[in-house]
């Protein structure tokens, strides 16, 4: 299970949950976050893989592709993507940049463990 | 005896060899001084040696030759050693050339002023074979690295001035594509442009469809730099020049459509770009508008200023980049008798502060609505951003146009 630096990978029943560390995701940490999710859904490929931004104050528009290219590879290998912990700002950004209607977003994804 | 120091030149930069050979210059007024080191050279075959007899004549011989190392004498008829080394040194050519001085003195006073005047090092004639050529040879080493070490920052500053030229070029060309504020007609037009660093990622425009069709756009490229600025630049001579195939430049979604198939990001380095992009209809007064991704246009109209309110004119489809995943709808509105449209890029509104913290949309929605009365919405907005940040250049492309329409 990788877990690198930039991500903490909690694995449960049914999913794998990614907790990103940083209070940004930016062109320093966005491809570390980026591979490590892709790993943890790898190496899990039945289960969802859930993106926890809890600590992600701010999501630069420079980061919105990578965002989305993830999203694209998850949408590739059929497998489930689920961004949850959304702060308001970065809400705000989603809706803006209309990508709240590409991802699936959960304000709780307990639900989604068991 | 000599006291003005002889003419001196700068000499232009010497080409560095690869290899160079080290070059002694050898001052000393006797000749059986020169033939000594002559001898003690000879077995060295990449060690060339030049004997100066005439002290006056030193500082020429080392600007003809560069030496890598020189060896002077203190005790010289018509000129005094100290002397001399301070000519050395006051000599562009010779002001870092290694000095050693080659003295029958042994005081220490006199080796302490020999350094104190720029010599490298001192030899009691004559050296041992073995440490003449081991101290020659080191001091030409290092001088040589230095001498290419120069070479190398001298080329770097001049590939850094280059690039500086070429980068305000470029950036001019980028301004030239900007059309010339509106001043009169159907509708007023200005704008604002302040790329973060000198080429940026945003781009705008505006052109008459006919006679009756004002398109107007603004688009903002992920990053900065040139990369961003040549994508930039290609999407907006797309918009300006009409050229998507097929595509009614009149219907903002299919204008989004055709961008979007052109521009897919994996195409370009995973640049993508946001777009606000609207038509008005001058005789209908009717404003129809696409986009995506980006920022909400802010329109203030209303019977007249008095009661005009502000609205958001978002556009609802996916950035630029990702392809036709999300529609491109178009959106219209029927302005008003007095209405005001202020289209931005988010570089207007992301700012980080001081603490750290985002300033966001809803603030600077805020800033704009106690705005409303002000003829000009851009420099106050402008303003604002500079003072947020708590400096002049802001952190990302701040773009804004502004129409009024009459």
């Amino acid at each position: 299970m990788p877990n690198s630096q930039a991500t903490v990978i909690d694995r449960h029943a049914n999913t794998v949950v990614v907790h990103v560390l940083a209070d940004r995701l930016d062109e320093a940490n966005l491809s570390a976050v980026g591979d490590d999710a892709s790993a943890a859904g790898a190496e899990s490929p039945q289960l969802a893989v859930v993106l926890d931004l809890a600590r992600v104050g701010f999501l630069p528009s420079l980061s919105l592709g990578g965002l989305v290219q993830l999203a694209q590879l998850f949408k590739a290998r059929g497998q489930r993507l689920v961004l949850t912990g959304l702060q308001p700002a970065v809400r705000t950004t989603m809706a803006i940049t209309r990508l709240d209607r590409l991802f699936e977003v959960k304000d709780d994804a307990s639900k989604l463990q068991t | 005896m000599l006291t003005d120091p002889p003419a001196s030149i700068e000499p232009p930069a010497p080409p560095i060899a690869a290899d160079p050979p080290v070059v002694v210059l050898l001052v000393d007024d006797q000749a059986i001084v020169g033939h000594a080191v002559r001898q003690m050279l000879q077995p060295e075959s990449d060690i060339r040696l030049h004997f100066c007899q005439d002290p006056l004549n030193a500082v020429a011989m080392a600007n003809e030759i560069a030496p890598t190392v020189i060896l002077q004498d203190l005790v010289m008829p018509e000129i005094d050693g100290l002397t001399l080394l301070k000519f050395f040194r006051a000599n562009p050519a010779t002001r870092d050339t290694p000095m050693i001085v080659l003295s029958s003195k042994e005081e220490a006073t006199i080796k302490a002023q020999a350094f104190a005047l720029g010599a490298n090092d001192y030899l009691v004639k004559l050296p041992d074979r073995i440490e003449l050529v081991a101290r020659v040879r080191h001091h030409s080493r290092g001088y040589i690295a230095q001498l290419q070490r120069n070479e190398a920052y001298r080329k770097l500053a001049e590939s850094q001035r280059k690039l500086a030229e070429e980068m305000a070029q470029a950036a001019k060309y980028v301004r030239s594509l900007l059309p010339p504020p509106i001043r009169e007609g159907p509708v007023r037009i200005d704008w604002r442009f302040i790329p973060s660093t000198q080429l940026g990622g945003d781009a705008f425009g505006y052109h008459w469809l006919d006679e009756a069709h004002l398109a107007v756009y603004l688009l903002d490229v992920s990053g900065h730099g040139v990369g961003s600025s040549l994508l930039a630049v290609s999407a907006l001579n797309v918009m300006s020049q009409q050229s998507l195939p097929d595509t009614n430049f009149h219907d903002p979604g299919a204008v989004m459509r055709g961008l979007s198939a052109v521009f897919e990001m994996h195409r370009h380095s995973g640049k993508y770009f946001t777009l606000w992009y609207g038509v008005y209809d001058v005789p209908a007064r009717r404003l129809t508008f696409s986009g995506g991704g980006h920022p909400p246009a802010l329109l203030l109209h209303g019977s007249s200023l008095a009661d005009a309110a502000f609205r958001e004119l978002q556009p609802d489809g996916p950035f630029i980049g990702v392809g036709n995943v999300l529609p491109f709808e178009n959106l219209t509105v029927e302005l008003g008798a007095f209405a005001r449209l202020l289209i931005y890029s988010d570089g207007a509104v992301e700012i980080a502060k001081p603490d750290g913290e985002m300033a966001t949309y809803d603030e600077f929605n805020a800033f704009v609505s106690e705005c409303r009365d002000r003829e000009n919405l851009m420099d106050p907005i402008l303003e604002r951003a500079r003072a947020i940040g708590g400096q002049q250049i802001l952190a990302d492309d701040c773009s804004l146009i502004q129409l009024d329409f009459q």
